[in-house]
Order: structure tokens, then sequence, then C-alpha cells
């Protein structure tokens, strides 16, 4: 038997994972689906017709759960009440982090998109009933949803990363992180943009010309270079950045013990 | 089975462990006794793989288990002292977690169950401490792991359940299985467990069989305390009605060996325990 990675194992930790979790995975979708039903009722109360946006509601329940189910991934791997059961369970740390991700990241899309999707015809239906509204539920097959579902992926791999990294409230220290990454990125960003063009400066940050525009700015000083940042910055978001984070998940899994947990 | 050379081990920079040393062999029920806070359960948690050793190497069955192979864990099962048990029904823990055990025996596990008169109906969360431990100490005997890490495992058991604990547990044991118990209630596992191993101030102070202790020593209960100076007199202890007292040499009547007058002999007496042992070339 493979010790490192097994479809039978893996298919095993799904099943265990989904037992233990899904009341709660209901109940969320109860109060998901009941919000929804609510704003379409009200909509076609006092509208007269159905004006739910239901790509926007996804995307934003998608963000949200996504990024919530994302930070809860690894609680029974830093609760001390539970990690011993966890970490002793036999299966690998890979099929361990493996299974999690995929239940974040493509198990969980793929229920909201079902959930919201049934819930949307639910209510569209009481709606055309009661009110005579139009019927036009949410269409899971438009571009705008698998867009959303790229960018959902990757932002749920930091919060992924999050959840293997910090061992409490993981979900605001993620966000924390974020915003001080961002902080440190801006103020390095200026000062690198302030070393190189220094002649159009006349204070230490203040330009000597009234208006500028950055990007024309810079493709016509450093047209090649441009071209490169595009394409790197285009890879390092959709090309690393996920990898990357659940690489670093996998390691933290595998070298935890239960005394990190608390 | 499980082998522990030169092993150091502490938390945060202070050392529990410094270059212990650990042989046990299948087929038996190893007693791990020590004061509080001697290290018998982080020592359990090193050979079960959920914390990893500083220094030195642990092999259980051959492996490292600190790499925590599936394959290892599946013949590993750890009872910890203190449980948290998922809120699932029993047909809900058995669906998640039998998979991973493959020499589980369904049979013996509702054998276990029954004999413990553990309720079936109820979720496992809402179990009392003593059931929860009785329904986990089933599983554990009936999932078909070679070693079994119990830590504590008669706290919270009733006065029947104990005794049915040794009983279930003196049956699971074969050749091939090997128990570690760990417990301050000595007199819960006392005919039990054998061998005996004592943890004392990051070392392996004792680690005998019950015969060699009874090679050695013998133990005398009177109504009076011995003369302190009395030839062969170890160590005498104050007891409800009376005294005990540990002597050199064993007792032709072969009298029984109370296990927490041992413990405190050794813990107070180690020189004379090392030397004792030492003197047929088993090291103490």
């Amino acid at each position: 038997m493979n010790q490192i990675l097994d479809i039978k194992r893996l298919g095993y930790l799904a099943r265990r994972d989904f037992l233990s979790g899904w009341r709660g995975i209901a109940v969320a979708s109860g109060a998901v689906a009941g919000v929804m039903f609510l704003l379409v009722i009200i909509g076609a109360l006092f509208n007269g017709q159905s004006s739910m946006d239901y790509t926007s509601y996804f995307s934003n329940t998608l963000i949200i759960w996504g990024s919530i189910s994302a930070s809860m991934a690894f609680t029974s791997l830093h609760d001390k009440t539970r990690n011993e059961t966890y970490l002793m369970l036999p299966a690998s740390s890979v099929e361990k982090t493996l299974v999690r991700l995929l239940s974040v990241s493509v198990a969980t899309p793929l229920y909201i998109i079902v959930m919201l999707s049934l819930a949307s015809i639910f209510s569209e239906a009481v709606t055309a009933i009661v009110f005579h509204t139009t019927f036009s539920p949410l269409n899971p097959f438009q571009k705008m949803i698998f867009k959303t579902l790229g960018y959902v992926i990757i932002l749920q791999s930091v919060f992924f990363l999050g959840a293997a990294w910090f061992k409490k409230a993981h979900f605001i220290k993620t966000i924390l992180t974020i915003i001080l990454l961002s902080i440190a990125i801006g103020i390095l960003s200026a000062v690198i943009f302030r070393v190189f063009f220094a002649s159009y400066f006349e204070g230490l940050f203040t330009p000597g010309v009234l208006h500028f525009d950055m990007s024309n700015l810079m493709e016509s000083q450093f047209p090649s270079l441009m071209n490169t940042l595009q394409v790197f910055g285009k890879v390092f978001l959709y090309g690393l950045i996920a990898p990357f984070c659940w690489v670093i998940a996998w390691l933290r899994v595998k070298e935890t013990q239960s005394s990190d947990g608390v | 089975m499980v082998t522990v050379k030169d092993m150091s081990f502490g938390y945060n920079g202070s050392n529990l462990f410094s270059g212990l040393n650990l042989e046990m062999e299948k087929g038996n029920i190893y007693g791990l006794l020590g004061l509080n806070g001697a290290g018998k359960t982080t020592l359990m948690k090193l050979l079960s793989g959920l914390l990893f050793p500083d220094e030195g190497e642990i092999r259980v069955m051959g492996e490292d288990p600190s790499k925590r192979t599936p394959g290892l864990l599946s013949r590993i099962f750890v009872l910890p002292e203190e449980l948290n048990t998922p809120s699932i029904s029993e047909k809900e823990f058995l669906l998640s977690y039998t998979p991973f055990y493959p020499g589980y025996d369904r049979v013996q596990f509702d054998r276990y169950l029954g004999e413990f008169d553990v309720p079936r109906n109820k979720k496992l969360n809402k179990l009392s401490l003593g059931q929860k431990k009785k329904f986990m100490l089933s599983f554990g005997l009936a999932c078909g792991s070679e070693l079994l890490v119990l830590d504590e495992p008669t706290n919270g058991l009733d006065i029947p359940s104990k005794g049915l604990f040794r009983r279930l547990v003196a049956e699971a044991l074969t050749e091939n299985r090997i128990f570690i118990i760990s417990t301050h209630q000595v007199r819960d596992v006392e005919s039990l467990i054998d061998p005996i191993t004592i943890l004392h101030e990051g070392r392996v102070l004792f680690e005998h069989d019950m015969a060699q202790v009874n090679d050695k020593i013998h133990m005398t209960r009177t109504s009076t305390p011995p003369a302190a100076d009395a030839e062969g007199l170890i160590y005498s202890e104050a007891a409800v009605g009376g005294y005990w007292a540990v002597w050199k040499g064993p007792d032709m009547n072969g009298g029984p060996i109370d296990l927490e007058i041992l413990f405190n002999t050794i813990i107070s007496r180690p020189e004379v325990y090392a030397e004792l042992f030492k003197r047929e070339g088993v090291p103490a």
C-alpha cells in the first residue's frame, strides 16, 4: 500500500470529514438560502418583480464561505483536545492536506453552486407563483461564475495556509497578515518608484509635475520591463501563489506535533 | 518491537529526557510508572509519533514513529487520558474510523461494548466519561493494532468495569501485541502489568518483570514497625493497620508484591535497587 498517497484512504478521509461536518454545512446552507429567499421575496413584494442579482449573491457567498471554510480547514490540527486523534489517524500528511484542499477548493464551490442554483429555482418559482414575476434563476454556467471560481481558489489558498500556519483565530490573523503584507509591499514599491524616477520628484515624495500616468510613464521609460512585469505578475498570481500556499500548508501539517495544540 | 536509543527531549528548552534508553518486547503488558511530571505521557507520545525527539532514535516495529506513515499509524492505537469524542453516532464513528484499521474486528467490538455495557444509541459526545473511555477501549482492543498505548485507562471507570478492563486486556494480549499502560492507579492494574518501567528524573530508573522482582526482594506486612537496622531491610512504610517492609532476597512462601510499595521503595532507594539488580548482570 502506498504510504504517501492512496486514493482509497483519501476517500475514507473525505467521508470522515463529511460525517463530522455535514450538520454545520446544513445549518450554514439553510442560513444562506434563507437570506436569499427573503431578499427575493422582499424584492418581489416592493418592486413587483424579481430584482435579485444572483451572480453577485453567488460571488459574495463563495468569497465569504470559501474564505471561512478554508480558514477552518485545520482546526482539528491545532485544537489540543482533538489534535492527537487527528495526528494519529492512519493517513499521510499529504493525504490529510489534500483532502482538506479538495474539500475547500473543489467540493465547497461546487456545493455552493448547486445549493444556490436550487435555492434560486425555488425562490423564483415561489415569487413567480405568488407575485407573477418572471422566472429567472441563477445560471450556473455563465462565464462570470467560472471567473469568480478562479479568483476564489487563489484567495482561498492564502486562507488555507493561514489555517495550517496559525494556531487560533486563523481567519482574523490571515486578514491581518494580508493587510500588513500589502502595506509592506506598498511602501517597498513607493521607495523603488522614488529611486527609479528620482528626476520626476521635487521633495521626498512630491511629484515635480502636476499629473503623470504611471503606466504610460513606465511603458515609455521601460517598455520591455513592463511587459516582463506583467507576465511575471500573471504567473505569480495565477500560477505561483496557490501552489506555494498549498505546499507550505502541507509542510506545516507534516511537522505539527501534539504539543502545538492550543 | 519498541526501541529508544539515547533519546533526548524537552519542552521550551528544559530537558525532560536526556539520553533515555528503553526496550520493549512483544507479548507483554508494560506498566509505565512515575511521579507527576516524570514524563510518562510525553514518552507515550514520543513512542506514538505525536512528539518528535530532539536527539536520539526511536523505532517502533522497525519504523520511525515521527514519520507518521499510515502503515505504522494503523498498527498503533493511543487512548489518551482525556477524551474528546465527536458529536457523531456509533455508526458514523465506525464508518469514519474502521477503514483505516485493516485488522478491525466488528464481532470483537460488539462483544467488548456488550461486556462494558456501553449504550449504543447515544451520540458519542453525550456519553459519560467512563462510557466514552469504555467505548474507545473497545474500539482500541478490536482495531487490531499491535501497539496499544493506554494513558490512565482506568480513570473514570466504575469498580466492575475496572475488573472487566483487566480481564479484557489480558484476553486481548497476543504474541504480536504490546500494551503500554501508564497509570497512577497501580492497584487497578496490579495483576495485569508486567514488566514494570519506572521513569524518574528523565531516565528509566527501573525496567524489570515481576519474576525478577520476586527473585530479588520480598515484602512483609506486620503490625509493628521493623527495626531500622534489621538485616536485609530496604524500606518500610506505615500503612493502615500496620507496616509494610521490603527485604532483600526472595520470599520462600511466594508472598505478593504490592506495586505501590515497590514503586515507593524504588523512588526512595534507587541506589539499592541499582545494586541489587546489577549484581547478576541485569542492568538497573
